[in-house]
This record gives structure tokens, sequence and C-alpha cells, in this order.
């Protein structure tokens, strides 16, 4: 049955993820019989662990900035006291996050997808085995396998008092002292949700800022915002073990000195989920499966999108590389441009990003101008009392292609996305500063920093030095 | 009525010229006689004149555009004056100029025969294919010109604003493009790699700035190219001595000086040796054309003038029956036309041989390309003062090297050779060229 001409599908996608489901959604467009085989649920890390249930969180750590604010305004809210109600804080998450795979469930069904859930496995013959049982072939896998939560190999890593961001999302008390390893995207994001949850936080940083591979500017600005609200913020930074000690657990350093703390996250990166391999030799880098941008791997008519190729660990990318890897299924010959896919980091104000850093650019372009916009002068901001942050544009003076573009501020997220498509759209920054933006917005100190790359800014002073 | 400036027919080969400059703007009032702009054929640069006095009402003919002659080019008339860019030839009774629009459609719509195109504009037209009648035209009389079709290709492949800005900084043409983008749109890669094909052997993109090639330079860049990918070419080289010739320059100076005004120079000697020598070589004196090797009768000397703003030709006309206060005279005259910009087309025309000087600049020798349609042209290099062997003795004499390239279809290297060795002889005894 798994041998010869008679395939049972055009496409075998495993792995029901952002990259996978879309895979499987852009392959049953395309005309192609489709089967997708899932170990837990669909939607992946991103809906079930990842994106949306740390978003849901993230309303509910400004929902209480909000109260402590009100004040401020003139707002008297007479017993300002308020409390969580843990068990309700995670039925609400759960009804988001059921809601969101059950509508991926509902697409799938809709475009006559066979849904196999169980632990996929791949064969020498590229047929696939799902639980050991039943066993499926196709003319094409996609394996969109996604990623993992790394444990770094430090000494009493397996204490149950150590939580990833899989188990913390469940955690029905807020911990009084939480300590996070690892001030990356998840790392940062977690300390403002528990930080608003009423939790004492350190985060503790191995590179010598917190999201290290962001702009410089956004790491500094964020780096003070956050020790505003209290939250310690320890870099270069190494925890050699952790210990259990009578009142909780104690993180030491290598010199011997240590941070005491109810909990500990780990929140030092992912890698690729590679359980379904199977049988199959891929090249593979540094545990992620190699390939190019068609998506294809070294064994043919295998494609790999998503996270299981370490390429861009973000939702969205994986919707490029799923859709991209269907379509090379399917016959087409396209390519992944990941590019201008923005990053989003939910803090509060939040991050967006898209391009590359002022450093990345310095070293690939002979002439940059920057160009810079701070939300405190932006009237949006002001009124709504989101001032904190800016826009920061990076373009290349010779021919005005914006370079980059790092927002921290209100509504960061969704402002990157008009970056975003300008620059896949090629738009230069003069383009850009003579576009009419809506007013009062936060996206209008976009536009602004374009200009003010230009040195030509409306609502910024006059330079005192001339840019030449 | 208004009357038509036409580009001129200068000179019997001329067939199309280039509008350099427009001296006047439409509206100006010009009188008969005044520069109304300048042209260039693949000869020389010249100015049009007006004929008549008026109003110049329309310019038709645009800066760079190549122009078959008698074409009209502009109108001069009276203030206020209709033109009539339509030759018609039909009823000197106008219509109307609302009917004359109206007819001017129809016949772009009725049929593609009646839209006016260049034959370029039409074969790039078919290769893209776009309709000619989709075009508009910025020629003369609305004909379709190559630019208008692919201007009009390149506003169908469209382009990102960033590749159209790099594409225009960079001189990269876009209609040689291809898009990568969606539904073909040109990007920022598209337009790199061009650039990098350009500048595929160095890593990087080499820096610099291009500047547009004047129409001077187009035309010293087609002659010399025709000239030297047609003729099979090689060069003699000869070394002479120059003690004597120098001597009877001194000698004549002051003579020369009084009745010219003009010092004389080597090149103007050389021209009297090599009009004469000429006369005795006349497989020399000679071009190639269509009907046979063409033997001239008259010795017309060209002599290479440099300037910044490129390279004159002119002739000194009959060298071999002038005497050198007249050689003098009319080449200095010559010269300052050049820097003036004012020579005559037939000032620059009938050359039969061509003398190139870099001596002034230390050259000791150099490898000339032969101007066309010359079957020889000279090099003269510097003259310095060097040890020569005379009678068993080392003496220091001034000596002078000349080159000549000869085109091997019309010379052979003996014929070439006798030429040179009698020329030395000239030049090492001028007392010879009073015979």
């Amino acid at each position: 049955m798994t041998t010869g001409m008679n395939k049972d599908y055009d496409v075998i996608v495993i792995g029901g993820g952002p990259a996978g489901y879309a895979a499987a959604i852009k392959a049953s467009q395309m005309g192609g019989k489709v089967a997708l085989i899932e170990k837990y649920k669909v939607g992946g890390t991103c809906l079930n662990r990842g994106c949306i249930p740390t978003k849901t969180y993230i309303r509910n750590a400004e929902m209480i900035g909000i109260l402590e604010r009100a004040e401020n305004r003139g707002i008297m809210i007479n017993d300002p006291d308020f409390n969580l109600d843990m068990a309700k804080i995670i039925q609400y998450k759960n009804n988001v996050v059921n809601t969101l795979t059950d509508g991926v469930s509902g697409l799938l069904k809709s475009y006559g997808i066979t849904v196999y859930i169980g632990q996929g496995r791949l064969k020498k013959d590229k047929s696939v085995e799902i639980d050991g049982k039943d066993i499926i072939s196709g003319k094409a896998v996609i394996y969109a396998g996604g990623s993992k939560v790394s444990r770094l190999p430090i000494k009493g890593i397996e204490n149950p008092l150590i939580m990833t961001s899989d188990e913390i999302l469940d955690l029905a008390e807020v911990p009084k002292y939480l300590t996070i390893i690892g001030g990356g995207v998840i790392g940062v994001e977690m300390a403002e949700i528990f930080s608003a949850y009423g939790s004492r936080i350190t985060i503790i940083e191995l590179c010598d800022r917190i999201l290290p591979q962001m702009d410089k500017e956004i790491s500094e600005v964020l780096t003070k915002i956050l020790k505003t609200k209290g939250i310690r913020i320890l870099t270069g930074a190494r925890i050699d073990k952790i210990k259990e000690e009578k009142r909780g657990l104690k993180c030491f350093f290598s010199d011997g000195s240590g941070v005491e703390c109810d909990r500990v996250l780990i929140s030092t990166g992912r890698i690729p989920d590679l359980s379904a391999v199977g049988e199959l030799d891929f090249k593979t880098d540094k545990g992620r499966i190699q390939v190019d941008a068609y998506m294809k791997t070294s064994i043919e008519d295998i494609y790999a999108p998503g996270d299981i190729n370490g390429k861009n660990m973000l939702a969205h990318a994986a919707f490029k590389m799923g859709e991209t890897a269907a379509q090379n299924a399917m016959g087409e010959n396209v390519k992944s441009n990941l590019r201008f896919a923005p990053g989003c980091v939910y803090t509060i104000p939040e991050i967006g990003t898209v391009g590359l850093t002022e450093e990345e650019a310095k070293k690939k372009y002979d002439d940059i101008c920057t160009g810079r916009f701070n939300f405190i002068a932006n009237g949006r901001a002001l009124s709504s009392g989101e001032t904190k942050g800016f826009v920061k544009v990076i373009g290349d003076r010779k021919y005005g292609e914006i370079l980059g573009v790092h927002i921290l501020g209100p509504q960061a997220a969704e402002i990157i996305n008009e970056a975003s498509v300008l620059m896949s759209s090629e738009v230069t920054l003069e383009e850009v500063s003579s576009f009419i933006h809506g007013h009062p917005t936060y996206s209008e100190s976009f536009m602004e920093a374009c200009a003010d790359a230009l040195g030509r800014s409306i609502h910024l002073p006059k330079k005192l030095i001339k840019r030449s | 009525m208004a009357v038509e400036v036409i580009m001129p027919k200068a000179g019997m080969a001329m067939e199309e010229g280039t509008i350099v400059k427009w001296y006047k703007k439409e509206g100006d009032q010009v009188e008969a006689g005044e520069a109304l702009l300048e042209i260039i054929t693949d000869k020389v640069n010249m100015e049009v004149e007006a004929e008549v006095s008026g109003v110049l009402l329309k310019i038709v003919g645009k800066e760079g555009q190549v122009l078959p002659v008698f074409t009209p080019i502009a109108y001069i008339g009276k203030e206020g004056e209709e033109v009539e860019t339509e030759t018609t030839g039909k009823n000197p009774e106008q219509p109307e100029k609302k009917e004359k629009e109206e007819l001017k459609k129809e016949n772009v719509s009725v049929s593609e025969k009646k839209v006016r195109a260049t034959p370029a504009a039409r074969k790039t037209a078919k290769e893209s294919d776009l309709e000619l009648r989709d075009i508009k035209g910025s020629g003369p009389k609305g004909r379709i010109q190559k630019k208008d079709v692919l201007s009009l290709r390149t506003s169908v492949n469209k382009m990102t604003p960033l590749a159209e800005k790099i594409a225009a900084l960079e001189g990269v043409d876009p209609a040689l493009l291809e898009g990568s983008g969606y539904d073909g749109k040109i990007t920022k890669e598209d337009v790199m790699k061009q650039i990098g094909q350009r500048t595929k052997e160095k890593g990087k993109p080499v820096k610099g700035k291009i500047v547009p090639l004047t129409p001077m330079r187009k035309t010293i860049g087609k002659r010399m190219s025709d000239s030297f990918f047609t003729a099979p070419t090689f060069t003699l080289n000869i070394e002479v001595d120059m003690r004597k010739t120098k001597e009877m320059k001194n000698t004549l100076k002051a003579a020369i000086e009084e009745e010219t005004g003009f010092t004389p120079t080597i090149t103007d000697i050389l021209v009297m040796a090599c009009a004469k020598n000429l006369k005795k070589h006349p497989a020399v004196n000679t071009a190639i054309t269509e009907e046979g090797l063409l033997i001239y009768d008259d010795v017309n000397i060209a002599f290479a003038v440099g300037l910044e703003e490129g390279l004159f030709v002119p002739v000194i006309k009959n060298a071999d029956k002038l005497t050198l206060s007249e050689i003098v005279t009319i080449s200095r005259e010559l010269v300052s036309k050049a820097e003036h910009m004012s020579l005559r087309p037939d000032e620059q025309e009938g050359s039969t041989f061509t003398i190139s000087n870099l001596g002034m600049y230390g050259i000791s020798h150099f490898n000339p390309i032969i101007n066309p349609p010359n079957s020889a042209i000279l090099g003269v290099g510097a003259i310095t003062d060097r040890p020569i062997v005379r009678k068993g003795e080392i003496r220091i004499n001034p000596m002078m090297n000349l080159s000549m390239t000869i085109d091997h279809r019309a010379i052979d290297g003996a014929p070439g050779a006798r030429f040179m060795q009698n020329l030395k002889e000239l030049l090492e005894d001028p007392i010879k060229l009073l015979t």
C-alpha cells in the first residue's frame, strides 16, 4: 500500500502549528489531497503555549497598569485593591486558546484535510507511521515539526519548581519571587506579566543586555522601563546551578553568590523538535533541519518549514514558509523571503522591529542615516499617557532605502506592519515622509522618524547641525 | 505664414543630424542670420541660422534628437500666428484647428498603418508586444520613437520606487531589466543584479559617476570605431634628425612672423613636407571607396586639434601648392575657429591625409588611428636631443620619431616605407622642399 505509484495523498504534513496548518490549507487550495499529523492539538506552540496565551496574559497586565494609573487622570477608584483569581485567569486564557484551535480545526475540516492525532515518524521510503500503527504515504512530505523549549545543562534544572514557558502559563499561584533565566523575548514578556500579577522579578541574562538580538537602543530603553517597574535585571551573568533550600530555590552564579526565589522560569530559547525524524537522515546544522529558500531539505520531496529549520522562529514567518513549502510541493517554484518579517515583543510598551539594526546596517552599507521620533512628542501618545519609547528608522543615505525600523512604544507591534509593508514594497524614505497619516495616531511617529532621517521632520526642532 | 526651419544638409554625405542645443526658445524674437541652434553631423558641429526674422513660434526638434536632413525642426512667423505643423500638401485653405485635431485622432485610431513610428520603434513595440496606437509619439509630427516605446514598456513593467530610484541614479536602463517581484515588478534586487553584471569582475561596484556622452563624443567614438574595426592597419616608425629643419625654422622665423603675425611651428613644416611628399607618392594619398581605390589629385592635409570639448580635424586644402607662410596663416585661422567652435563643415571636410602631433606633450611615438576616409595618418613625436652616430662619431642631435599608420587595404608596406624614407630625407635636408 505504501510503495509504487499509488500514494494515499499528494501532501502529508507533519505538525499542526502555523507552518503545518498553513501548508496543509495552501496545498489543499491548490487541489492537493492532504493529510495532517499532529501529536497534541492543532495550532502548535503559537496557539497552545506561545503567542496567543501570553497575549491574553499581557492584556491582563495592561489592564492592571491602567487601573493603577487611573487615579493620575482623575478617575478615582474608591477601593483601589484588587485581587487576581488565577483559576479564572487561566480559564479565560484557555477559552481564547480553544476558540482559536477549534477555528483551525474547522478550517482544516472545511478543506477536507484528513487530520491524524498521534506522533508521526518518517520511514525510509518517506511514508509516515502514526503512533507505530497506521502508515500513510504521499508524493511529498512537509515536515513542520516545530520546536520545543531548550533546557540548558544547569545543575538541579530537573527540580519541579523550575518551569518553562509551557508550565508557567498554567501556574495556579503567583510566585512571590520569580527568577527568569534568559532575557530574550519570552523572558521579558513573562517578566512584564508576572510583575503585573505581583511577583518580584529578577531577570538573569548571559549577554551584556536583554533582547541582545535587537537594536541596542531598544534594549537600553526597555531596561530602564523594566527597572522603573521594580524588575531587577542582571546581565552578563551565568547561572551554574539551582538548589532547593528551605525557603525556596537559590540560583547560584559561578562566583558562589546567588538569587533566592520561589520559582524559576527557564527561557533560554527554543530548539527544533525532531521527534518525527524517524528513519531519515536529514542534513542538519546545530540541530536544525537545513533547508533552502524553497524550503527543500536534503531529501527529495521533503520540505521543512517553520521552527524546525531555525531560520526564523516566529509564527508569521512560519505561515509564509509553510505556504511556500506547499506551493513547491504542489509543483510550483517559489522562494520565501523573510527579510521583512517583523519581530514583535509584547512588553509594556510593545516592541516592533523589522530589518537591520543600526549595528548591522553600519556593517553592510557605506553611508547610513538614522531618524528618531520620541512618543513624548506624539499627540495621541501624550493624550493616552503612553509617552515612553521612540521610533527609530535606519536608511541608506544614497538611495533612500529603509533598512530597519525599531519601535518601542504604544501599538508598536501594529505600527511595525506599516514599516514592513513599505519596506517590502521598496518605498523610499522620501516617499514615506510625504504620505499623509491620520492625526492623532501613534503611527504618525513612524512617518516623522522617516522625515527625521532626511533631516526634515516637521514636528521636531530645527537641527542645530545640518545633516550632510 | 510661418516659415519652417529644417535640419540642413551640410555636405553631400550628410543624411541626418543631431540637435545638440537650442539657443532660442519658443516665443523668442529672432533676426535673420541669427544662430538658432547647434547641430552635429557625423563630421562637424555647426550652427543653424534663422533664414527670416520673426518669432520662433514652435520648436519640434528636441535636443538630442537625430533627424533626417530637411526635417522641419522649428517654425518662425508672426507673433500669435498658428503653426501648421502637418505637411499635408493639400488644400492651402486650412481646416479649423479643432477639425484638424479630430482628423489626427482619427488617423491614429483607424489603422495602425497610419501611425507614424520609426522602424526601431516598430521593431521594439513588436518585440515588447505593445500596440503602436497605445503609444504617444514624441518625435516630429507625433512620430513614435524607440524611446517612447521603451518608456511605455517600463511603465508596463512596474518598478518599486526604490528600484526606480537606484536605476535612475546608476544609469540602468529599466527596459533591460527582468522583474522578479509580484507580477513581474522590478525590484531593487533586479536592478542590483544588472549593476552587478556591469561590474562583475570587481567584487564591489566601482565608484564613479556617469557623464552622458556629448554628441561630439559620440561622433568621435563612432568614427574612430568605424575606422579601427574596418581598416587592417600597420604602423611604420622612423627616426628623423631634425637639426636642419630646426635651423631652417629659426632662420625663417622673423620673416614669417613679419609676414603673417604668427610664429611658424614644426607642424607647419611637417604639413608642407608631407604635402610635397604626397605629391610624389600618390599611392599614400588615397581612399578606399565602394567603387575602388580613389587616388586623389589634390593634397588636402588635415591636422588634429585637441580641445577640452573634443577633437577637431580642420583641413588645409591644396597644401602642396601653399608657401610656408600661407600654411602658417591658414592653420592658425583654423585653430582659432576650432577654439571658438565656429569651424564650417567645409573646413573639416575633404582631407586626403592627416597629421597628429603629440610631441608637445613629450610623447616619443604612438600609433594613431586613421581618420577616415584617409588611408594613412602620420603621428608625430617629441623632438629630443639624443646621441647618434654620424661617420663613426657620437653626436648629440635633436631627434624625432614619426609613426605612420596605414590602411593595408590601400597601401602596402614598401610604398609606405618609401614615403617615410623620403619624408625623412626632406626633413633632414629641408632645402629639398624647394624642389
